[in-house]
């Protein structure tokens, strides 16, 4: 775990690996009796997350394909009846389930991970049913203590929430702008809680689509949902920068993420996406300034957030070797000092072609 | 390369998409397992959701299509260790037919090593095909020689959008003008605004508002690549045109004057060339329905007024027959003769019919004969209506 949030991506996939080894999978144990465990399939279900957020599908999916559709008989507790006698049903982790689903994405074939998602939801549903209905979630009847029923209903209804958000970025992915947006907005019908941001981003995918006029519509609705309280202040101001950005009026949008700063000093996006409005101003001095001052706050002492930052630190990152090339003939050595302070401050994680070296 | 070594100043050309947002596919995953946090999110605030606040620029020169604006960085460096006087920088813009200038600032008389000379130009594309932005930089030597250098950036305009018309014309004064629109750019594209700018002869009403409000989808205002939508526009002559009916002037129709957006409100916007139908075949004398009642019955007699314009040059005795061939049966006098009709004007005639049958029925047979050139003009169908029991 601590390796997973200082961004040493690479370092706990290959701890994944030797604790597999040690439990007697991987490497050489293809053809071997399996034994399966719970335990070992979290495992598995970790390296392959790591694997896939590393980007290293070709590896990934030579793995994820040994578990087939995860129907195996050995992926049973019942298999191993010495070994779980009386436990019934499947050991694998439902959200290897959901990354198994999700694949086809980065294969590019969205079709067939919308309808993995797809089945998974339907099997969601039917359990949710089931525990409502007084069942078990397998549908045999039985009684559930009333505190495990709360949890089970808890725990399903979160699991078919995550589901419904896959399917969403599935879809978005997809660019079917208006299936997405009935997902998104089926989850802000039936558990509000992300109203604010749930409703900014559905805002800031209308707007990468150029449908300005709807996502003003969705940025009011987040706005309202916000009801004064100061924690959203920053998005709500982010938000109507982007809505700045959509009419090409940088010199507002420029205020706005100026007013970010003001309260939140350390806004990475902010001081990005300020950078870029630098840059349209024909101020391309002031956007590196600005995107300078978001790459060096990432130290050594905050590392430990890194991972919660790392897409848009690269984002940013990426942003500033664009400035770098367009500034002047030297923005090798310019590159070559990001470089070295990112060794410093990153795992091994890190996507390093941002840099374009 | 070259210029960099030879000249003391660089210029360097970045053009200016809108930004786009980071996007991501996050890998989510439940609080019991062993690693249980969500990875490779792009937004902390839902780190389930993909799409995320951070801009990213754009990393090529990408498509630019007709009707967008082409937005560029330019940007003189100093890169030697001296000051550089006179510099001043200047862009123009190469299409297939002219050159446009779209930057000549005034020389800037001195330029430290490592400052730079910038500036953002502007330009709405409105022609097809090849187009070469062409910079020149000016400066002093030293000895005060002045020394120039160019540099050329050669980029291809294409077609956004594929426009196909049809004219369907119902009577002399009216048209219909279905408009097909086909989106040929590889990303999807929201129509902001396509409207019918009429020509002056007439007035158009655009038939394509669905009057149902549900969210922000209710017009399908998004299209993507290769979808084709349809239009409607309903383009009426004006009544104090009414007599240029059959003249050259009544086949301009006007203009097509479509907006669109896309990626983060990128605009682009497209006029069509004004559009030309072809000229009803001249016809002297027409008969135009001017008053039906409602709710008509089957045996009940109703009576239907008429315009009836003469459009030739002279003025026309005129004498009005009926014969019966349809549901509609004609009642009262089967000809008559009318007041002589001078030339471009219009008289009314009140005609009494029976409805013998119900359903929809057409007003046909009538005739209208030019008494003096022996000519007979017919009207059949001109006119549908519901007869009900």
């Amino acid at each position: 775990m601590e390796l997973v949030t200082s961004g040493d991506l690479r370092a706990a996939v290959d701890l994944c690996g030797k604790i597999l080894t040690d439990l007697g999978q991987g490497f050489g144990h293809a053809t071997q009796p399996s034994e399966n465990s719970p335990v070992s399939l979290q495992w598995w279900h970790a390296r392959l997350s790591l694997l896939i957020r590393l980007k290293l599908y070709e590896l990934a999916e030579t793995e994820i394909n040994q578990f087939g559709d995860f129907d195996k008989a050995d992926l049973y507790f019942g298999f191993y009846p010495d070994l779980y006698p009386g436990r019934r049903g499947s050991m694998v982790p439902f959200s290897m389930r959901v990354l198994h689903a999700q694949f086809p994405l980065h294969n590019n074939k969205p079709d067939e991970a919308l309808g993995r998602l797809y089945a998974l939801q339907d099997t969601c549903e039917k359990i949710l049913h089931h525990l409502n209905c007084g069942k078990k979630e397998d549908g045999l009847v039985g009684e559930l203590k009333c505190e495990d029923k709360e949890a089970s209903i808890r725990l399903w209804k979160e699991r078919s929430k995550s589901l419904f958000y896959c399917i969403g970025n599935a879809l978005l992915q997809n660019r079917e702008y208006e299936a997405a947006i009935k997902t998104y907005d089926h989850i802000l019908t039936t558990n509000g809680g992300d109203a604010v941001y749930l409703q900014s981003g559905i805002g800031r995918a209308l707007l990468q689509l150029g449908s300005i006029k709807s996502a003003q519509h969705r940025f009011t609705k987040a706005e309202q949902a916000a009801n004064d309280d100061p924690k959203y202040k920053p998005q709500l101001l982010m938000n109507r920068a982007f809505l700045y950005l959509g009419a090409s009026n940088w010199k507002e949008a420029l205020v706005q993420f100026n007013e970010v700063l003001k309260l939140d000093p350390q806004n990475l996006e902010a001081l990005n996406n300020k950078s870029v409005c630098l840059l349209y101003l024909c101020r391309l001095r002031d956007a590196i300034t600005s995107l300078e001052t978001a790459v060096w706050m990432q130290s050594k002492e905050n590392a430990k957030d890194f991972v919660k930052n790392q897409l848009p630190f690269e984002g940013a990152l990426s942003n500033l070797v664009t400035l770098y090339e367009l500034e002047s003939s030297r923005f090798m050595s310019k590159k070559q000092s990001l470089l070295h302070h990112i060794a410093n401050i990153s795992g091994d994680g890190f996507d390093v072609t941002c840099l374009k070296m | 390369m070259d210029a960099s070594k030879e000249h003391p100043l660089a210029l360097r050309v970045m053009r200016l998409t809108k930004p786009s947002i980071i996007t991501s596919v996050p890998v989510l995953n439940d609080k019991s397992d062993v690693l249980s946090l969500n990875l490779g999110y792009s937004s902390k605030n839902l780190t389930s959701y993909g799409t995320g606040e951070t801009l990213i620029l754009p990393h090529s020169f990408g498509n630019i299509f007709l009707g967008e604006t082409f937005v560029s960085y330019l940007s003189v460096n100093n890169e030697s260790g001296t000051d550089v006087l006179n510099v001043s920088l200047m862009a123009d813009l190469q299409t297939g037919s002219q050159r446009i200038t779209l930057s000549n600032k005034t020389p800037k008389e001195s330029l430290k090593p490592g400052n730079s000379l910038d500036e953002v130009i502007n330009h709405e594309v409105k022609e097809l095909g090849t187009h070469i932005l062409v910079c020149t930089v000016s400066y002093s030597r030293r000895d005060g020689e002045p020394k120039n250098f160019r540099k050329f950036f050669k980029f291809q305009v294409l077609k956004p959008l594929d426009v196909k018309t049809k004219f369907y014309n119902i009577e002399c004064d009216q048209v219909y003008l279905e408009t097909q629109i086909q989106n040929i750019t590889p990303n999807p594209i929201c129509m902001e605004k396509v409207n019918l700018d009429p020509a002056a002869l007439y007035t158009a009403q655009s038939l394509n508002t669905i009057s149902s409000n549900h969210g922000e989808f209710s017009c399908q205002s998004y299209m993507k690549p290769s979808e084709v939508r349809q239009y409607l526009y309903w383009l009426k002559l004006k009544p104090s045109c009414a007599k240029k009916a059959f003249t050259e002037a009544a086949g301009v129709i006007g203009k097509l004057d479509i907006v669109w957006k896309s990626s983060l409100g990128e605009r682009g916007r497209l006029q069509t060339s004004q559009l030309q139908r072809a000229i009803l075949g001249q016809r002297d004398i027409l008969v135009q329905v001017n008053q039906v009642p409602e709710n008509l019955k089957v045996l009940q007699p109703f009576e239907i007024s008429c315009k009836v314009t003469n459009y030739s040059e002279h003025a026309k005795q005129l004498m009005v027959q009926y014969e019966n061939r349809t549901n509609l049966l004609w009642q009262n006098v089967s000809g008559y003769t009318l007041n002589k009709l001078p030339a471009k004007e219009s008289c009314f005639i009140t005609m009494s019919l029976l409805p013998t049958s119900v359903g929809i029925q057409s007003v046909s047979g009538m005739k209208v004969i030019d008494m003096e050139l022996n000519r007979t003009y017919d009207f059949d169908d001109i006119h549908q209506v519901l007869v009900t029991t």
